[in-house]
């Protein structure tokens, strides 16, 4: 994991699925803020949010916008640290090979690790 | 220590208790005399601040609340531009501009950008406190 010196850390918690709302685009709206404020910004999706990562969505088909295209430009935007909680995974048919690649399987007990270090924790 | 706080609601004010809970926190702050730096609204929580707000007399003046201890203890409300302008709470430059015949954003409340909350959260000394 990237970490910029003497960096803030600010987790931000994704549990609700894709296409359910503007959750997912506030959600990274603020991530990219904070990110050009030179904050460490760890994405962490949990439960229905691990939706947002399943590759080959098609959003367009129902006349939205495809979240995966702006995941996969998050680390030019300074957004390195995208998490997934593997019991979440665990929960569903879904396998990684499903969701877009560079995407990091951790453990719920890692995750309270990363918001016990993080200085700030918003959940969407 | 957090020196500062900076208070995060994201909830509809109708929806959950967030706001309620938010205004009970931020008034124990003031009385004990803990700095308060901003109130940010976001997602959802962006309608308390349409002036148009109009509860039933018997029910939580949500609007007011937040309103009131922004006068009495000169705490910032602050609502996000993209979130505001999303769901149609318009100041009175963005309705001219957008040739509505009213703006509907109530002036306690200041249109500002995520930027301005994300500087507040790059301060070491703030602790940000989400009601959602």
């Amino acid at each position: 994991m990237k970490r910029k010196t003497m960096s803030i850390i600010t987790n931000i918690m994704i549990n609700q699925s894709s296409l359910s709302g503007a959750d997912f685009k506030e959600a990274v709206d603020l991530g990219l803020v904070c990110a050009a404020f030179d904050q460490t910004v760890n994405l962490i999706f949990v439960d229905a949010g691990i939706n947002n990562l399943i590759n080959g969505q098609m959003a367009s088909k129902i006349n939205d916008r495809n979240h995966v295209d702006i995941i996969k430009g998050l680390e030019f935007y300074d957004i390195e640290n995208i998490y997934l909680e593997k019991e979440s995974l665990d929960k569903t048919c879904l396998k990684i090979d499903d969701l877009l690649p560079s995407i990091k399987l951790i453990t719920s007990a890692e995750i309270n690790q990363l918001n016990r270090k993080a200085n700030h924790l918003v959940v969407f | 220590m957090p020196q500062e706080f900076v208070i995060l609601v994201s909830a509809s004010p109708l929806k959950t208790q967030a706001h309620l809970t938010a205004i009970r926190f931020v008034r124990e702050l003031a009385i004990k005399k803990i700095p308060v730096r901003s109130v940010f609204f976001y997602q959802d929580a962006i309608y308390v601040a349409n002036r148009f707000n109009s509860p039933p007399s018997d029910e939580p003046q949500i609007s007011s609340q937040w309103k009131e201890l922004s006068d009495l203890y000169a705490i910032e409300l602050q609502t996000c531009v993209a979130a505001s302008f999303r769901r149609g709470i318009l100041d009175s430059q963005e309705a001219e501009q957008q040739d509505f015949n009213a703006a509907n954003l109530d002036e306690k409340f200041k249109i500002t950008g995520l930027g301005q909350l994300a500087a507040a959260m790059s301060d070491i000394s703030v602790k940000l406190i989400h009601f959602k």
